[in-house]
């Protein structure tokens, strides 16, 4: 192993030990950025190893059912109750407002919008990152660790046709029913508070009414699309984060918390910039 | 690594012999140098011990063998074909007997052996069932059949690593460690399969290993690697009277308890 510059005495060389210092500092300001890069990199090299399988996809439909039933029965209840009363928490706070305001009529625009466009994908997304990614970047990581994944390599099985593909492709099939799933309980939720809390009492006719003036086909659809982007990164970072561990038990850990991590931080960051493009 | 089913070799060239050339292979894992330009050859239907202390780099060696892992210089020829290609593992059957199993864990030893012929869709269901429970039966595994990994001992699980290589119908087969962590009957056992499957199928197998009562009873030729250099490659009857001392002390260890060796280590 080579000595480091900034451990070697300024005396023996001062330009040396200065120029040492400044490579040490550039390298370690790099090396987050390299690794981000890195990051990316992989992930997307991962994608397209697992999209040059395409053409034999029909060969994995079991496992493609298999992982759409591992997301949705993972997924649909807790979707359903937390979307349901995201949508009621809205209603109850955006009431209390119009009804001081006199146009208490507005919830349903606010709570169908708001869900449709931002809350529902971002919750789903959120939700499918820290229940199937967790899983999923747990369970890739456990097949690297103990040489699974080199047995498939050694049986000229790639790991990307029958691990990734199945999950991403799967992915893509539920978002859509997840996303509305979420937004059809927020909206559901939002209607049983306006109607039932007692400074409100706004009837469900109104609240419908107002609901279809505000929302389009277009908001669905852009909603469907954030989700679609949002879960889609979710499981390509926790298939690319689990088949890169090395270690032991406890690198299994860390690659899990890592996956979640950068899941949430993809869903918020890229969430700016998606509904920027949609407006 | 990818294949078409197409493309997958089919089960009449099963156990075609191949020989292997590890031609002036060294592998360096950033500055740490792991293997230092090693060549020897292994000739078709040979069984080949390739032994040495732990950290020596044998099982970085299998591995590039197997193409898991490409050379940093020198090259592996299987059959003359580059090991680092993944075509050449498309078309040259090659299977490694991980040292841990492998197996894996989410599916019954049935199914973990039935893997590989269903996935390349080499044969019908009936025939893999055959397949599968014929291989189980020459391991006497027929009774774990249903059971998963979890279940099994480490004995079993080795047992188990070797039906699912066997199963492949391998050309070339590699073994990580096959004895190590069993009991000595157990290890016995497991070196009497080796040797019956080669004497069985002819098929070139490699075997990496600190067993010597292994390498003797059933090694063609036996090589030792010692901190990533190889010092012999001979047979195990020339090798036992070997003179260099690196070979000597490996195969004929005393434990000197007046002036142990790690005194010796922290003297130096």
């Amino acid at each position: 192993m080579s000595q480091s510059p900034s451990s070697s005495k300024p005396s023996a060389n001062p330009l040396r030990w200065i120029m040492g210092h400044v490579n040490d500092l550039v390298n370690s300001g790099l090396r987050p950025l390299s690794a981000l890069f890195e990051y990316i990199g992989g992930s997307v090299i991962l994608l397209v190893r697992s999209f040059s399988h395409i053409p034999v996809i029909l060969s994995q439909t079991n496992r493609i059912i298999e992982q759409c039933f591992f997301m949705g029965n993972g997924t649909v209840p807790i979707v359903t109750v937390l979307s349901f009363f995201i949508g009621a928490v809205l209603a109850l706070q955006t009431g209390f407002v119009l009804n001081q305001l006199g146009v208490l009529n507005f919830i349903g625009s606010i709570v169908g919008l708001s869900l449709c466009r931002e809350l529902a994908p971002v919750m789903v997304a959120i939700l499918l990152a820290g229940r199937v990614g967790s899983a999923t970047t747990a369970e890739l990581a456990s097949m690297t660790v103990y040489s699974e994944v080199d047995a498939l390599k050694t049986m000229n099985i790639p790991p990307e046709k029958i691990l990734v593909l199945p999950r991403l492709t799967a992915v893509v099939l539920m978002t859509p029913l997840l996303t509305a799933l979420s937004i059809v309980s927020g909206w559901l939720g939002g209607m049983i508070v306006s109607k039932m809390v007692a400074f409100l009492q706004l009837s469900p006719l109104l609240y419908w009414r107002n609901l279809k003036d505000f929302v389009l086909v277009g908001d669905f659809i852009d909603g469907l699309i954030k989700a679609e982007v949002f879960c889609f990164a979710v499981i390509l970072i926790a298939c690319y984060q689990g088949l890169s561990t090395r270690g032991g038990p406890r690198e299994i850990g860390t690659s899990v918390t890592k996956s979640v991590v950068f899941s949430l931080v993809f869903i918020l960051f890229s969430d700016y910039f998606i509904t920027r493009m949609q407006m | 690594m990818s294949q078409s089913p197409q493309s997958s070799p089919k089960a009449s060239d099963a156990f075609n012999h191949v020989g292997v050339e590890v031609d002036h292979v060294s592998i360096q894992f950033g500055s740490n140098k792991i293997v230092t330009d090693v060549t020897f050859s292994v000739k078709p239907g040979e069984v080949f011990v390739l032994m040495g202390a732990s950290g020596a780099g044998k099982s970085v060696l299998l591995r590039a063998i197997v193409g898991l892992i490409e050379p940093t210089s020198g090259k592996v020829l299987i059959d003359g074909m580059d090991a680092a290609n993944p075509q050449t593992h498309q078309k040259i059957r090659t299977a490694l007997v991980f040292q841990a199993g492998a197996l894996f864990n989410s599916l019954s030893v049935y199914d973990n052996l039935a893997f590989y012929p269903r996935e390349h869709r080499l044969m019908s269901e009936k025939r893999i069932r055959e397949k599968v429970m014929d291989t189980l039966k020459i391991l006497s595994l027929e009774k774990a059949a249903g059971k998963h990994p979890s279940e099994l001992s480490g004995g079993m699980k080795k047992r188990v690593a070797i039906a699912r290589a066997l199963v492949m119908e391998p050309q070339l087969l590699l073994y990580d460690e096959p004895t190590s962590e069993l009991d000595p009957i157990m290890a016995a056992t497991i070196s009497e399969i080796i040797a019956a499957l080669r004497e069985q199928y002819s098929v070139t197998s490699i075997v990496v290993s600190h067993d010597r009562e292994l390498a003797y009873s059933i090694g063609g030729r036996v090589a030792i690697l010692h901190q990533g250099d190889l010092r012999t490659v001979e047979s195990p009857s020339s090798i036992q009277n070997n003179q260099d001392p690196v070979v000597k002390e490996f195969l004929n260890p005393e434990i000197n308890l007046k002036n142990p060796r790690f005194r010796k280590i922290q003297q130096s």
